[in-house]
């Protein structure tokens, strides 16, 4: 490797370097807006989203958050327990209240999103997405349906995951690649596919 | 018109950025001839040995390239398209034939990456977040994956271990694979099934 290589090599690593101060710069940003655990560290894609008063997202100890938070100006917010981990990419939107338990896996391009987001008559969900684009998120959901997210500890959620609102997902359930969950998850259950099925117990 | 001049100033940095990017990750593998990095790039070799990723000429990557701490590695031969946010990671074997696109968001794991019981799970991950990717395989499952020359898989496909696709098969897009797809097919859907035969039959149709 030639010297003019070794100084490229050099500069890149400064700027990683520069990306590593940033990235601290955020977490502090971020934990001014939420409630945060000791030793619970949000990487560089990650992004936190708190439209309600700062108890409305609690994120507990030694979670690792690479995706992005987001809590609706109403709702019960955004529950995630201690261990917890949320790979990149992954959105989780809280419009209705989600919690998430401990030891819980999260892989990357995750969806988690316990409301419709908008309403199901086109000229209502055309008057208020203007509105949305001019006065930012309202207040209230209007006749959007929301419905809790349940996710209990230590379940693992597969890479490129749909979950849909109102549904529940048990204690150490496993969800395969690509699934999209519309029903609840029993404990100790394996489920995969569109829409998701249960495939087998793992004895706990 | 400040604004403007700030905005070229960021973008001509941004290339220097990338240019610079791109001769670091050419030195994290091994290229057999020209290839190029996009600006989503990313390579994660944990054995820290560029012998264990392997990139034929021509071949332009924009997505992320993974080697566990254990396993094979990836080869990737010539003329091939990883598309922007596109996952390959290896914990045994990822083989990639001449001429195969992978389009964008594809996620490419030749392994289960967790333990299927519920409370080993949770301590090797807890472990994995102390001191970094595990040493050794342990108890989680892995197999090779081979994708054939002429290949293309659309976006957001899952292909799952142990997988083999077959030489100019298509893969439809948001298709989870987890069986073996034969040469020539098209596979769509959730598990893909083949649902149409690309060679031409005895009356050329």
């Amino acid at each position: 490797m030639g010297i003019k290589n070794k100084i490229y090599l050099l500069a890149y690593k400064l700027h990683r370097k520069w990306l590593g101060v940033v990235c601290r710069g955020k977490n502090l940003a971020f934990k001014r807006n939420i409630v945060c655990g000791e030793g619970s560290r949000f990487y560089m894609n990650s992004s936190v989203t708190n439209l309600q008063e700062r108890d409305k997202l609690v994120v507990g100890s030694n979670c690792h958050i690479r995706g992005e938070l987001f809590v609706y100006p109403y709702g019960d917010g955004l529950r995630i327990g201690n261990n917890s981990y949320i790979g990149d990419y992954s959105i989780v939107r809280s419009g209705g209240g989600i919690s998430i338990g401990n030891s819980v896996l999260i892989a990357h391009g995750v969806t988690i999103i316990d409301t419709d987001s908008h309403e199901t008559d086109p000229a209502e969900r055309d008057r208020s997405f203007r509105n949305l684009i001019k006065n930012g998120h309202p207040k209230t959901p209007g006749s959007v349906k929301t419905a809790r997210i349940t996710i209990e500890d230590n379940a693992w959620i597969s890479y490129g995951v749909s979950i849909l609102k109102g549904v529940t997902i048990g204690k150490g359930a496993i969800v395969g690649a690509g699934s999209v969950v519309t029903r609840d998850v029993p404990p100790y259950t394996v489920v995969a596919g569109n829409p998701a099925k249960p495939i087998k117990q793992i004895p706990p | 018109m400040v604004g403007l001049v700030v905005y070229r100033i960021i973008r001509k940095t941004e290339t220097l950025i990338s240019r610079l990017k791109n001769r670091y990750l050419c030195s994290r593998v091994i290229a057999r001839g020209k290839i190029r990095f996009g600006s989503q790039a990313q390579i994660v070799n944990a054995q820290g040995d560029p012998s264990k990723i392997i990139i034929g000429d021509n071949t332009l990557v924009d997505g992320i390239l993974q080697v566990f701490p254990f396993g094979a590695g990836i080869e990737i031969g010539r003329n091939c398209y990883v598309g922007q946010g596109s996952r390959i990671w290896a914990a045994d074997k990822i083989t990639i034939g001449d001429n195969v696109l992978i389009s964008h968001n594809v996620n490419i794991v030749d392994t289960n990456s967790h333990e299927i019981d519920y409370m080993e799970r949770t301590e090797s991950a807890a472990r994995q977040f102390r001191e970094g990717l595990p040493k050794s395989a342990g108890s989680v499952k892995t197999a090779p994956i081979v994708i054939k020359d002429h290949a293309w898989l659309s976006f957001d496909v899952c292909v799952l271990k142990g997988v083999t696709i077959g030489r100019g098969a298509i893969i439809g897009c948001g298709a989870v694979v987890t069986h073996d797809i034969p040469d020539f097919t098209l596979a769509v859907g959730n598990p893909a099934r083949v649902v149409k035969n690309l060679l031409p039959n005895e009356n050329g149709n």
